[in-house]
């Protein structure tokens, strides 16, 4: 995948996506606060590329790939899609829009209907949309079944009586049955085995060859962003804090904060691993009701400076595709 | 990638489902066992049939007329003539309860149907619109729930004059917020699911995730309260009939007939009992019944009981 050349058509383009829920409280219930689970995301996202979200827990990349999806409203911020505006769109038009952005859920349990039969689960999105008559939906249905590996045996079964695997496997297939421009994959392989991970892995990237599908993938494990992505954005605190292609991000990493998440990957060789040196972050994560001023990443940061803990880093750019923000690489004071 | 090896990744895990069927089987057996089980349950269930089944065939099986008057039979004991005795203008006590039967049953499931439909429909909406709506349709349907559904069907049948519709506007309401509440818990939990957010984003209507994707998965317990309703509905009826506010003499119902019985307690007992026996029995069937549901929907519950 790395060596691969760069795709450059955009597709989605996202400018300082923001989310905010507020916080109520007080006598008459009036919004005290917010949380900022979002805040100021901008990044574009290249036709048939894989493009990795990654962070701890509530940094907000499941709720960024939820503002995608529209399953959740941004408070502000533009999306554009193949350079319509999205973010403005009327019903009709949101309509066409949802039908070009399909999700892969991360719990294959919660993500199918217990109560429908797996042809029903796969034919509601074709029958909504309008795809055609009753033996294409069939037909199509049925050759969804036969991408992800699964078959004509399987198509009257309910969900229960599948493993986690193959139920994820029914989600792909629900998720590509539309032929969309941009799959997110929230998590997709989280939930499973290893074992099934990888098999699940290498069908996600068959498929994406086979249709030139682009993917949102959102996940927190390093390895399998590795293994999968074109480029990646670290996110920390709702934020954005390094971009680029995987190659760069994971070979020279430059933020203290992607530095730091990268020497947490557990490496098999203990030759390799006595060499590295691990770079351990203290305390929590701040809680993005209240995120610190300056850098977010601040109260962390183990070469923090006084600008840090005053003014907000702008985006840095170290090449054409590789950004960073940061106060410390800007300057030069670490590389 | 070469080719066999997309081969092999794509079809690794097709043979596992072989072994599956056992489990769909015993699933879909899990609820007839934990019924099978509870002989309370399969007796109620086999009463309450008998009783609709009587119900219905009342014409036919009821050895006298309920409503005739016959002077020279009055206040009679129980008797090979008469099951039951006969009431103070002579009428066939059993006759009288066999018909009473239909009115219960018929009030009963009426409105229980009613405020299921109604108060199912009205919870799902508003669990899933959320927001101003469900406050002011929850807020309003907690506010008829603090009157106490015998005094809101006294008002309304005293406002609204005493007939059947009235009678069945009356308890319908005041089950419907019990309705809505039971549908709203769930629904709030589903919309929530993986699987209702996946079909908003192919774009499927508010009406169809109602009904493909919220209301099979509640259905349960929907089912499970309309059962308990049952036994309410019959219960509020024969009261108001008591009081002399439901269905109207001389048409039979148990309530009436133990207001009719009240005054011969002491000389002519058979009067007001066996009417009162026939409400007590059918109520606790229903009870019973919707006990027996509720586990077996949900057999977790009973395990952790013993």
């Amino acid at each position: 995948m790395l060596e691969q050349a760069v795709k450059t058509e955009e597709l989605l383009k996202v400018e300082n996506l923001k989310k905010y829920y507020p916080i109520r409280g007080g006598v008459f219930g009036g919004i005290t606060g917010s949380v900022k689970a979002v805040d100021d995301v901008s990044f574009t996202v290249r036709k048939g590329e894989t493009f990795s979200l990654v962070g701890e827990s509530g940094c907000g990349k499941s709720t960024t790939g939820m503002c995608l999806a529209r399953l959740v409203d941004p408070s502000s911020g533009k999306i554009y899609l193949n350079n319509a505006n999205i973010h403005e769109a009327n019903k009709s038009a949101l309509k066409q829009y949802r039908r070009n952005i399909q999700i892969i859920f991360q719990d294959p349990y919660s993500s199918l209907n217990p109560k429908l039969t797996i042809r029903k689960i796969l034919s509601e999105p074709l029958l909504i949309n309008g795809y055609g008559s009753k033996l294409e939906i069939e037909n199509r249905v049925l050759s969804l079944l036969e991408m992800v590996g699964l078959g004509s045996q399987h198509m009257d079964r309910y969900p229960h009586e599948f493993s986690g695997g193959q139920r994820q496997r029914i989600g792909i297939a629900r998720a590509i049955s539309l032929n969309p421009d941009i799959i997110i994959c929230d998590e997709p392989v989280s939930a499973l085995d290893v074992s099934i991970q990888s098999q699940l892995l290498n069908l996600l990237k068959d498929l994406q060859e086979e249709f030139g599908l682009t993917y949102i993938f959102i996940s927190h494990d390093l390895s399998v962003v590795e293994h999968i992505s074109d480029r990646v954005a670290v996110m920390y605190l709702g934020k954005i804090v390094e971009m680029g292609t995987t190659k760069e991000i994971f070979e020279s990493p430059k933020h203290p904060y992607t530095r730091a998440l990268l020497s947490s990957v557990p490496i098999a060789n203990p030759k390799t691993k006595l060499m590295r040196k691990r770079i351990i972050l203290e305390g929590d994560v701040p809680s993005p009701k209240n995120p610190p001023p300056g850098c977010s990443f601040h109260t962390r940061c183990p070469f923090k400076t006084e600008i840090c803990e005053k003014s907000i880093p702008s985006e840095f750019q170290i090449n054409k595709e590789h950004s960073v923000s940061c106060h410390l690489v800007e300057n030069g004071a670490i590389f | 990638m070469s080719e066999p090896v997309m081969k092999e990744t794509l079809f690794t895990d097709t043979s596992v489902p072989e072994t599956l069927p056992e489990v769909e089987q015993s699933r879909k057996n899990v609820f007839w066992s934990v019924f099978k089980k509870s002989k309370l349950g399969m007796f109620s269930l086999i009463f309450l049939l008998l009783t609709i089944t009587i119900s219905i065939l009342a014409p036919i099986i009821s050895p006298y007329d309920p409503i005739n008057q016959n002077a020279a039979e009055r206040m009679l004991p129980p008797s090979g003539d008469h099951w039951l005795g006969t009431d103070a203008f002579g009428r066939d006590i059993l006759s009288r309860i066999i018909y009473g039967s239909q009115t219960s049953l018929l009030v009963g499931f009426i409105s229980v149907l009613i405020s299921s439909l109604i108060g199912t429909a009205l919870g799902m909406v508003a669990a899933l619109k959320g927001g101003l709506l469900d406050d002011i349709l929850m807020r309003i349907l907690e506010s008829i729930q603090a009157i106490p559904m015998l005094l809101l069907g006294l008002m309304l049948l005293v406002a609204l004059g005493s007939n059947t519709t009235t009678l069945i506007i009356a308890i319908s309401l005041g089950l419907t917020v019990s309705c809505a509440r039971v549908a709203r818990g769930p629904t709030l939990e589903l919309k929530e699911k993986e699987f209702v957010r996946a079909s908003i984003s192919y774009g499927a209507s508010t009406f169809r995730i109602i009904v493909v994707h919220i209301l099979p998965n509640i259905l349960g317990p929907v089912l499970v309260m309309a059962t308990l309703h049952m036994a309410s509905a019959i219960r509020v009826e024969a009261s108001l009939s008591f009081l002399g506010l439901g269905i109207q003499p001389p048409h039979p119902t148990w309530g009436n007939m133990i207001q009719d019985g009240l005054r011969f307690l002491t000389s002519a007992p058979w009067v007001a009992v066996y009417p009162g026996v026939a409400l007590m029995v059918v109520v606790i069937a229903f009870n019973i019944f919707g006990d027996t549901l509720r586990d077996a929907f949900d057999p977790h519950i009973i395990r952790e009981r013993k």
